[in-house]
């Protein structure tokens, strides 16, 4: 007797019930509930709104906290960790998750069009993976990335990925984007339209991105490995590149749908439109002093016009509410407001890549035209981006605010075209800080990481930790739960490999 | 496989040389009845030849037929709960009534498939308890009326109440993933066991498990099969060991052919009370003091001045006016939030029958107020179940339940609108009974002023009004459930061939509903934040479909092979289908929203609504066999065998057998005549046995990576695509190894079972000891490999244990005073032997806050993984700048929610016809983490609060740490406590500190009853009359760290597996009440 037979002794008992076949019986198990196949087109937007919500929710809001931007409103207390420089490890588990899913799927995209030639979707999902990447190793430092996103047992069934040094990452994600111009350059009559969010499958921007990225990567690395960083931009601009300019900001708009808002307003949302976040007296102060109309565009004013901020980590109701200023719409910090849900999140912008050229040029690695010119050009750019908000809150053109602005009596504007490198620094590096006021908080605070600038923060007045700064994101408890190659808690305060400062 | 399949072979031979040998005997057959004290037929008798070990069981309706060799033989009656008696036989017919006796050893019980069996007979454990020591605390709960009677079993009521959730674990947990709860049969068909709740660990609403449906009044008895030696027929379903159920049956009288009717009414009246309150501090109330705040009207913290008693104003100053109360403690004002649950249960039944057929119908109700406002349970129960005999040697059977309940519970967890959260942020000097007039503008969350803004009247800025998040946030649920059996069958002789059709159809719905609510302080002054209450409302409806089907095709054969040597066989057939659906529709408040407030309806939505669907389906189907051999009714030897094919694993692996054998030895018939059996032992059994049961997987956990349409989540907030009409599909975080195995548990178990003095003293021992192999789980994978989960074959983990029960009666008088002592003691120790793949642990449940729940190599399932305070040597190490503890580097693991030992004793105390009953049961040394522990820290509500009257204290025996090397030096910096209570602990940075010992003794019964005597009313309509007072839960004392919860709060449901996490669940009850019952 052998199981056969046994078998079909059972299969016999099921035809008795009426059941056909005892194979199709059985034959249930496949998911009904998933698509078994995804297509380049819905992978791709997936994975931008990842990163769009990551750099939009808990880098924005960790990130203008620490670049003091922002602070907790004394009269809650979500985000108070943030100013006590206290933050527990699960505070970090969603933009980790966040990012590696974003990661992902960039990866999945590459794999899929890989397998359908569409060479386009290939590039893309480099230079994006690339870019999450940055964010991520500078954000936690050394993080998997040879054997990360890995895990499914198709691609080797890594379920402990080493952490990779950041130097590793970064000559990574380099390689990436050299890849990405290869097949960039590849003519494809396969163009990603509306479903990709940034450029609607622009690739001649994709480019620009890429050459930006790449310049942002090599200027992260001019203190820790100056000789290299030149070397690549030196490279960089021997093929004779374009930048993101004015109008190629890669950015994620939303709108005023549930499905389609600023993730930031979406998470205000979920905390029953608490005002948590509001404005910081160091950002505030210094606005201030300098005459910047871009007050309001990044602040909601107080009823009698001025704007006041809180003494960062100043977390007492001696400030009550009407006293204090709050981050406006244009930021997506009104939690109370929904045309924060309008805001877009900006992932890299025409005045940040200005910036970038500037400090080429102030560094003189490269012959790429005047210092001077470049930051104030970046400044310009940064208040075209604005252009709308300060025609609406200030009545005024870009070109009125921004003469108002320069001719004030302001101390950030009078850049120092003979000065030395480190004061033309100071002044690129802290004008880029304006300019990203909440509205692209992490870079802000990475910068300051990196220069030191603006050389004005504050320790905040609820540090329990003393008179520190935060320099890093916490490994989330996801990772140091499960990671057999989880390397040990790095503090709050140490810095990662490029910091210097 | 082969192998396997050869010994099943062999069953198949035995049985046909059994039906051979058979014609050699020279026999005659009788026939007879066994009818019990009511004169009405008694199934499952044990019917023995004397001096031979020739036997059988009586059937449904008490009948019985034997071989017997020629001649007039004599033979043995026995029963549970019946005296033994001998008959001689008078013309080949036997007609027995039995006379009840108390409790002993011996009787009949159920087992595997609903087949009866004398207990003697059994080679494992197995307790079995009769209606009224089920019922005698009177739970509304039949799952909770176990408790602190079987030994083996781990048994957790969450709230006591009714419709609350209970879980039953058999010796142990022994999946990672499924669900660790015993199988419930109810009529020999296996039932469905979901849960209702609503439960990840950040929000639930807890509607109970489904198991809890069966009416505790229609129980005939209980049978625990412990373990999976005695559930092997079982298959998969088994694998956790097998409550059976068996539901009371019609019954015919057999004197003459005027059958009478037996009606039975009773009714029961049940009130109940919140029976573990936090425990406060009493020295500070409303503030924020440390944070240089003295007027601090809005806020949750309880972190102001001392109390000094003084009149002051407190909340918002509406209109120019505001309350006035002293400053002072309001000890414990919690109580003036709970009302007093109110359950009135009424249960009547009708049975009857003739000779060839009987019927049982029985209408329950139950109609309750929960503690909280506004919540309720009402559940309405049909159940009727038949017999009847043809005239040409077929019979059926029908037994059919329909249940419908109706509940409405309140929110828990972190859900916006949880009442004990709400609660909880109550500062100690706020007097909550004054909250509870949702009419005044100080207690409102929503009035319109004279300008017509929405605002809010109500004190707290961050947490609603209680009294309104219990009225507003309505949760309901309705079930309709038709479960049954129905039988077709076949009996001549020793043959018997039956079909049994298993049913158990659900039709769940839940609705969920969110308030709108767009208010701001009516208090604009300084104490009130800016923001006040948003929420958009919200409107969710769940349906959930079940269809179990289930169908057995069996044959047995029980035969006399000689004098000595008898067979009882069986062989069959099951097909089982599980279907599910899940069809969700959603505006949700946070990414949606409702147009007109308070209409809650799915064309009242802002945005797209959210619909999603699930669909299971998971088949099996199996042969199997049990054959037992006995010989002189002294030795007793089953095998059991069944292959199964499940659909959840792939071709090659998804055929497993399950081999099973046992042994009993009644050591006493060896000193029959004895004066030491008459005197001392009057019976004695060794039992062994071992088995091995598979497990398949969940539906799909084999399948590789979908794509699933995106939900772009932020630590708060939501966007589900199609974005501006762009559909995002992302790869699922879940995936799993095509080729998983089934999990295999192999258990060997040895025990006797002992009878002193006349039964005076019981003893029932037993050892057990199994594993289980390739657990199938779906391992937390780092996030960085692109995933979250992946379902593997990930390890073993063994539980080893004694189960023992004692009964002894040390009085019992010929005038009636009896006194009966009982008591049960479980010891499991339950270890994760190995992990593959070189992982240490796995969680068995969600992470919150940075506290893990899980199974770590070397450690119980279910230890706790988190971060602690840092210790060097035994020295808490601090911060040398500001005397703070510092957080370890790792998650480290502390305790696990497994009890080091269970144990219950009580007492009966009867005397003509009054009985006393009292229950204690206890579990020691597990743990429990609570949340709520960390919000009460947080607010500054704890007693812990107030060490050193708060002022700055050097942390106890401290040091700190000299630069980074490994030099500690003593530590003099004191510490804010403010600091810590509210930024480490309350925040949640150090987790592990929020672990609280989980010990308890709990009073679980008190009964007192009295059956008034026949004889005050033999001439009345009545047939019997009794009354009585009962309570349950009703006294409970925990650890003196524990100022908290009751331990057996949970917050993951019934079925989830990531138990010992207690985060604002519903509160545990104290039920006491008076029943009537009146017999007809």
């Amino acid at each position: 007797m052998n199981r056969n037979i046994v078998s079909r002794f059972a299969c016999l008992m099921l035809f008795a019930l009426g059941i056909t076949s005892c194979k199709k019986y059985l034959n249930v198990n496949s998911n009904p509930n998933v698509a078994q196949d995804a297509t380049v087109k819905t992978l791709l937007p997936a994975a931008q709104l990842l990163v769009g919500s990551s750099a939009g929710v808990e880098l924005q809001i960790y990130g203008s906290f620490w670049a003091q931007y922002w602070t907790q409103n004394p009269g809650a207390s979500q985000f108070h960790f943030l100013d006590q420089y206290s933050a527990p490890q699960t505070q970090f588990s969603v933009p980790w998750i966040n990012l590696y899913a974003a990661a992902e799927n960039f990866y999945q995209l590459y794999n899929l069009a890989d397998s359908q030639k569409k060479k386009q979707y290939m590039a893309i999902s480099l230079l994006m993976k690339a870019y999450t990447f940055q964010v991520i190793t500078d954000a936690w430092g050394d993080v998997p990335y040879r054997q990360a996103l890995k895990g499914q047992f198709s691609d080797g069934n890594v379920a402990n990925p080493k952490y990779d040094s950041q130097m590793v990452v970064y000559n990574g994600i380099i390689a990436n984007i050299d890849s990405a111009f290869k097949l960039l350059s590849t003519a494809d009559p396969v163009h990603p339209k509306t479903d990709d969010l940034i450029y609607g499958g622009a690739m001649g921007q994709w480019k620009k991105f890429g050459n930006t990225l790449l310049l942002k990567i090599y200027l992260r690395m001019s203190n820790i490995n100056p000789a290299a960083a030149q070397a690549g931009v030196v490279a960089l601009y021997a093929t004779n590149p374009s930048f993101i300019g004015p109008g190629d900001d890669a950015v994620i708009k939303y709108g005023f749908n549930s499905s389609n808002r600023n993730p930031l307003f979406a998470d205000e949302v979920g905390v029953n439109q608490a005002q948590n976040l509001v404005a910081s007296a160091t950002t505030v102060d210094s606005m201030n002093s300098n005459n910047d109309p871009r007050l309001n565009v990044f602040y909601e004013p107080l009823a009698s016009g001025a704007f006041v901020g809180i003494p960062q980590g100043y977390y007492q109701t001696s400030f009550s509410s009407g006293t204090f200023s709050i981050p406006s719409v244009y930021v997506a910090g009104d939690a109370g407001d929904g045309n924060s849900a309008k805001a877009p999140v900006n992932l890299l912008t025409s005045y940040e890549s200005l910036f970038l050229q500037a400090e080429v040029s102030a560094l003189k690695w490269a012959n790429v035209g005047q210092d001077s010119s470049l930051f104030f050009q970046a400044i310009n750019a940064n208040f075209n981006y604005y252009a709308a908000a300060i025609a609406a809150t200030t009545g005024m053109t870009v070109t009125g605010a921004l003469s108002a602005y320069l001719s004030a009596n302001g101390l950030w504007v009078r850049y120092p075209a003979t000065g030395t490198v480190t004061q033309k620094l100071r002044y690129i590096i802290t004008q880029k800080w304006f300019a990203m006021c909440g509205n692209q908080g992490f870079e802000a605070w990475t910068e300051w990481r990196r220069t030191g600038y603006p050389d004005f923060l504050v320790y905040s007045q609820s540090s329990i930790i003393g008179k520190s700064f935060p320099k890093r994101f916490l490994y989330p408890t996801e990772e140091s739960t499960t990671n057999a190659n989880y390397p040990g808690l790095a503090p709050l305060t140490s810095k990662v490999w490029w910091d210097l400062f | 496989m082969k192998n396997n399949m050869k010994r099943l072979c062999l069953l198949f031979v035995l049985l046909l040389s059994a039906g051979i040998q058979a014609f050699a005997q020279n026999t005659h057959t009788v026939t007879g009845k066994i009818t019990d004290e009511k004169r009405q037929g008694y199934p499952g008798a044990g019917i023995t030849l004397k001096g031979t070990h020739t036997g059988t069981v009586s059937d449904i309706n008490g009948d019985f037929m034997l071989e017997v060799p020629d001649g007039s033989n004599v033979f043995i009656i026995q029963a549970v709960g019946y005296q033994t008696v001998e008959v001689r036989e008078a013309e080949q017919i036997v007609n027995v009534q039995l006379q009840p006796k108390s409790k002993e050893l011996e009787g009949t019980v159920v087992t595997a498939l609903g087949r009866r069996g004398e207990k003697r007979e059994l080679g494992y454990n197995a307790t079995t308890l009769n209606a009224e020591d089920l019922t005698a605390g009177q739970n509304t709960s039949a799952l909770s009326d176990l408790q602190g009677k079987v030994a083996g079993a781990n048994i957790t009521s969450s709230t006591g109440g009714p419709g609350g959730s209970t879980r039953v674990v058999l010796r142990g947990e022994k999946s990672i993933l499924k669900d660790n709860n015993a199988l419930i049969i109810v009529d020999g068909v296996i039932t469905n066991n979901h849960d209702r709740t609503l439960a990840n660990v950040l929000e639930q609403v807890d509607f109970g498990n489904s198991a809890n449906d069966i009416d505790p009044d229609e129980i005939e008895s209980v049978t625990v099969l412990e373990g999976p030696a005695a559930a092997a027929l079982y298959g998969a379903a088994g694998a956790n060991g097998a409550i059976m159920i068996t539901t009371k049956h019609g019954r015919h009288s057999t004197s003459g052919k005027n059958t009478k009717t037996d009606i039975t009414y009773k009714m029961s009246f049940t009130m109940s009370d919140v029976l573990k309150y936090p425990e406060y501090q009493t020295r500070y109330g409303q503030g924020a003091l440390y944070a240089g705040i003295t007027d601090d009207r809005g806020d949750n913290f309880s972190w102001g001045a001392p109390f000094d008693n003084v009149v002051r104003p407190w909340g918002q100053a509406i209109s120019g006016k505001q309350l006035v109360k002293p400053y002072s403690d309001q000890a414990n004002s919690m109580r003036q939030f709970y009302d007093h649950g109110r359950d009135l249960n009424n249960f009547v039944s009708l049975s009857g029958g003739d000779e060839h057929s009987t019927y049982f119908l029985s209408l329950n109700s139950i109609n309750s107020n929960g503690v909280v406002p506004n919540t309720f349970y009402n559940k309405y129960s049909v159940r009727f179940n038949g017999t009847t005999q043809l005239s040409n040697n077929f019979y059926s059977s029908i037994n059919v339940n329909y249940i419908n309940s109706y509940s409405r519970v309140e929110n828990g967890g972190q859900n916006s609108g949880s009442v004990m959260q709400s609660l909880l942020q109550i500062p100690t000097d706020i007097p909550i009974g004054q909250l509870r007039n949702l009419n005044s503008k100080f207690n409102s969350m929503d009035f319109i002023d004279s300008a017509g803004i929405h605002r809010y009247g109500y004190f707290g800025a961050f947490s609603p009004n209680p009294f309104w998040a219990a009225k507003y946030y309505d949760n309901r649920n309705k079930t309709d459930r038709v479960l049954g059996d129905f039988v077709i069958g076949y009996k001549k002789c020793d043959f018997n061939v039956y079909d049994r059709v298993g049913l158990d159809v659900a039709d769940d719905r839940s609705y969920y509903k969110t308030p709108q609510v767009n208010v701001v302080s009516a208090d604009q002054t300084i104490y009130y934040p800016s923001f006040g209450y948003n929420n958009a409302g919200g409107y969710n409806q769940i349906n959930f479909t079940n269809l179990n089907f289930y169908n057995d095709f069996i044959g047995t054969y029980i035969h006399q092979l000689s004098q000595n040597f008898g067979i009882n066989a069986l062989v069959g057939n099951n097909v089982t289908m599980r279907h599910g659906e899940t069809l969700a529709v959603n505006i949700d408040p946070k990414t949606n929203g409702l147009v007109i407030p308070s209409f809650y309806n799915f064309s009242n939505n802002q945005g797209p609504v959210d619909a999603s669907n699930a669909i299971s389906d998971h088949r099996t189907w199996a042969l199997y066999a049990d054959v037992r051999f006995n010989y002189q009714r002294e030795i007793y030897w089953e095998v059991t065998g069944r292959n199964e094919w499940s659909s959840t694993l792939q071709t090659g692996h998804n055929s497993y057998f399950y081999p099973g054998t046992n042994a009993a030895w009644v050591f006493t018939e060896r000193l029959n005549g004895t004066t030491f059996k008459e005197k001392v032992l009057n019976y004695g059994k060794i039992r062994v046995g071992t088995a091995g049961v598979s497990s398949d997987a969940i539906p799909y956990a084999n399948n590789n990576a979908g794509f699933t349409q995106s939900s772009i989540n932020s630590s708060f907030g939501s966007i589900k695509p199609p974005f501006n009409s762009v559909p995002a599909y992302q790869i699922q975080s879940t995936f799993g190894l095509n080729s998983l195995k089934p999990e295999l548990t192999r258990e060997w178990e040895i025990g006797t079972d002992l009878s002193f003095l006349r039964d005076r003293l019981t003893a029932s021992f037993t050892y057990y000891n199994d594993l289980t192999h390739n657990l199938i789980t779906p391992v937390p994978l780092p996030p960085s490999s692109g995933f979250l989960n992946s379902y593997i074959n990930v390890g073993d983990i063994s539980n080893k244990g004694i189960e023992l029960s004692l009964r002894g009666t040390p009085v019992a008088t010929k005038w009636g005073l009896k006194w009966d002592l009982f008591g049960t003691y479980t010891h499991n120790v339950n270890n994760v032997e190995s992990l593959v793949g070189g992982v240490n642990q796995i969680s068995v449940g969600n992470t919150f806050s940075g506290m893990s729940i899980v199974a770590a190599v070397g450690h119980p399932y279910g230890t706790f993984y988190a971060t602690d305070i840092k210790y060097w040597n035994g020295h808490a190490v601090v911060d040398q700048a500001t005397g703070l503890p510092v957080p370890t580097d790792k998650p480290v693991l502390r305790g696990s929610f497994q009890p080091k030992f269970q144990a219950s004793w009580g007492t009966d105390l009867s005397y003509k016809g009054i009985k006393l009953h009292m229950l204690f049961t206890t579990k020691q040394g597990g743990q429990f983490y609570d949340q709520n522990k960390s919000l009460m820290d947080f607010v500054g509500s704890s007693q812990e609060t107030i060490t050193n009257n708060r002022n700055p204290y050097v942390w106890a025996n401290s040091v700190y740490q000299v630069g980074g090397t490994n030099n500690y030096l003593p530590n003099t910096t004191k510490f804010l406590p403010y600091t810590y209570w509210t930024s480490i602990e309350g925040s949640n940075v150090v987790p592990a500190q929020m672990l609280v010992n989980a010990s308890y003794v709990r009073m679980q019964e008190l009964a007192l009853s009295y059956k008034i005597p026949r004889k005050y009313y033999q001439n009345t309509i009545f047939g019997g009359l009794e009354a009585g007072i009962f309570g349950n839960n009703l006294l409970l004392w925990t650890a003196k760290s524990n100022k908290y919860d009751d331990p057996e709060e949970f917050s993951s449901g019934a079925t989830g597996n990531a138990q010992g996490f207690n985060f604002s669940a519903r509160p545990s009850l104290r039920n006491y009440g008076a029943f009537i019952k009146v017999m007809f």
